[in-house]
């Protein structure tokens, strides 16, 4: 009996120059996009936790704050309309309208007040995170004896904060963060169920440190929130939590890896040292109305609530993974510009066969 | 900077892309090449842009972020970028 033997051939595999331009287009807008973002991310210790940002021990309550000020405190001017009320004495007047850092509404440029007046930092017991009482847009102008009330709108173009030092005190030394948030909201309370203000706002944001004389501002960054604010409040009339709401929101600006380094070579992880400036511009309203009057949780002639989260980070370990995987994938890439040219053929080599000429 | 990374490197997919069309028989006319080219980049540049972290990297790896290996990374793009811009206008494929 004959014994049929079949050997089976290998077909080779081949790639025309087509081919290889596909394969060209895949590693840039495929593989490079993928092996970057698991770079970025390599690293990242960051449990998603925030912590608070300001001072928890109760013994602090009353210390006052002294470089803590508006920046910018809506960038419309209210001051006619205030000397129009019959407000009178320059330096409230002045502070209507704060721009850069100063109060230019009226006669002179001085620098807005940075006493004691402008908050206490340390418990507050109204929101869910600690947070302390500030100053709204129209402090300085508005309430009596001197004011006339609020005017209904500070603008909708830039309103900023310094925020001394003192506001980071909870986050470790030597370390740095990747995640920062910011809880505003206005110290009245409104019905949860016929309170007609709520409404849904788009703005952008950019934040700076200070530190050493220096800045780092990180920007571009995009929100889109309700004004509608809700929390349990404890209800002393008849006892137990109830909900309550309030103009307000929470704004977060997240950190990726490299802004992560870029924060620890910038302070050294030192915040005992190290203030912030928050800018929040270009209000508009989802509905499309004027924006106007719409209630914002730091406009106004009264006080808001300030309270501040983070997410720490170890610096070291998000640099070694980066550093590392960014040396890994630079060799990548050198050899895959090797392996384009002729004198080196892996590609070749590994769709034997080669091209179809 | 960056700008022109990504600005070279989607003009770059582009001429793949026309130019392997071309070979294949499709987009004969310099309208619809031209067409085909502008829509491509226009698409590749918006993926690298807005849905990738790519743009952030580059930034990090240049602004000194990422230390020396960054530097390394992007001589080693820029290398990629420029063999791949010979071989186009040398063999008309970017991997030879």
């Amino acid at each position: 009996m004959k014994e049929r033997v079949i050997i089976a051939k290998k077909q080779p595999r081949v790639l025309n120059p087509i081919q290889f331009n596909v394969l060209a287009i895949i590693l840039i807008l495929g593989l490079l996009p993928f092996a970057v973002a698991l770079v970025s991310n390599a690293g990242s210790s960051s449990n998603e936790r925030y912590e608070t940002t300001m001072p928890t021990t109760p013994g602090l309550i009353g210390e006052y704050l002294n470089d803590t000020y508006w920046i910018d405190n809506g960038g419309d001017n209210y001051t006619q309309y205030y000397i129009d009320q019959g407000v009178t004495g320059d330096q409230n007047l002045d502070c209507a309208y704060v721009e850069d850092g100063f109060c230019k509404g009226y006669n002179s440029t001085i620098p807005p007040r940075r006493s004691y007046e402008l908050a206490y930092y340390g418990f507050q017991y109204w929101l869910p995170t600690v947070s302390t009482e500030m100053q709204q847009s129209h402090w300085d102008v508005s309430p009596a004896p001197y004011g006339v009330g609020y005017s209904g709108a500070s603008g909708d173009d830039v309103f900023s904060w310094h925020l001394e030092s003192k506001f980071f005190e909870e986050i470790d030394q030597q370390k740095s963060i990747d995640g920062l948030r910011f809880w505003m909201v206005d110290e009245d309370t409104v019905s949860c169920n016929n309170y007609a203000g709520f409404t849904n706002i788009t703005f952008e944001g950019r934040i700076t440190f200070n530190f050493d004389n220096q800045t780092r501002t990180f920007e571009n960054y995009e929100f889109e929130k309700t004004t509608r604010f809700e929390y349990s409040d404890f209800d002393y009339t008849h006892g137990g939590f109830v909900q309550s709401c309030a103009i307000g929101f929470i704004v977060e600006f997240e950190f990726s890896n490299f802004e992560v380094l870029s924060i620890d070579q910038f302070n050294g992880g030192d915040w005992d040292n190290t203030s912030i400036s928050l800018y929040l511009e270009n209000f508009e309203r989802e509905d499309g109305l004027n924006f106007a009057d719409t209630a914002l949780p730091f406009a106004g002639d009264g006080f808001y609530y300030l309270g501040i989260e983070h997410k720490s980070i170890n610096p070291q370990e998000v640099g070694f993974f980066v550093k590392t995987g960014t040396l890994i994938l630079s060799v990548i890439v050198l050899g895959v510009g090797l392996a384009s040219t002729p004198y080196w053929d892996p590609f070749r080599n590994f769709f034997k066969g080669g091209m179809i000429e | 900077m960056i700008e022109i990374i990504l600005y070279i490197t989607t003009l770059l997919i582009s001429l793949f892309v026309v130019g392997s069309a071309s070979d294949a028989g499709f987009l004969n006319s310099g309208l619809t090449r031209a067409f085909g080219g502008l829509s491509t980049q226009f698409v590749s540049a918006s993926w690298l842009y807005q849905y990738t972290n790519l743009e952030t990297f580059l930034y990090g790896c240049i602004n000194g972020q990422v230390g020396i290996v960054g530097y390394f990374f992007i001589a080693s793009l820029s290398l990629l970028i420029v063999v791949w811009i010979n071989n186009l206008f040398e063999y008309r494929q970017a991997i030879v």
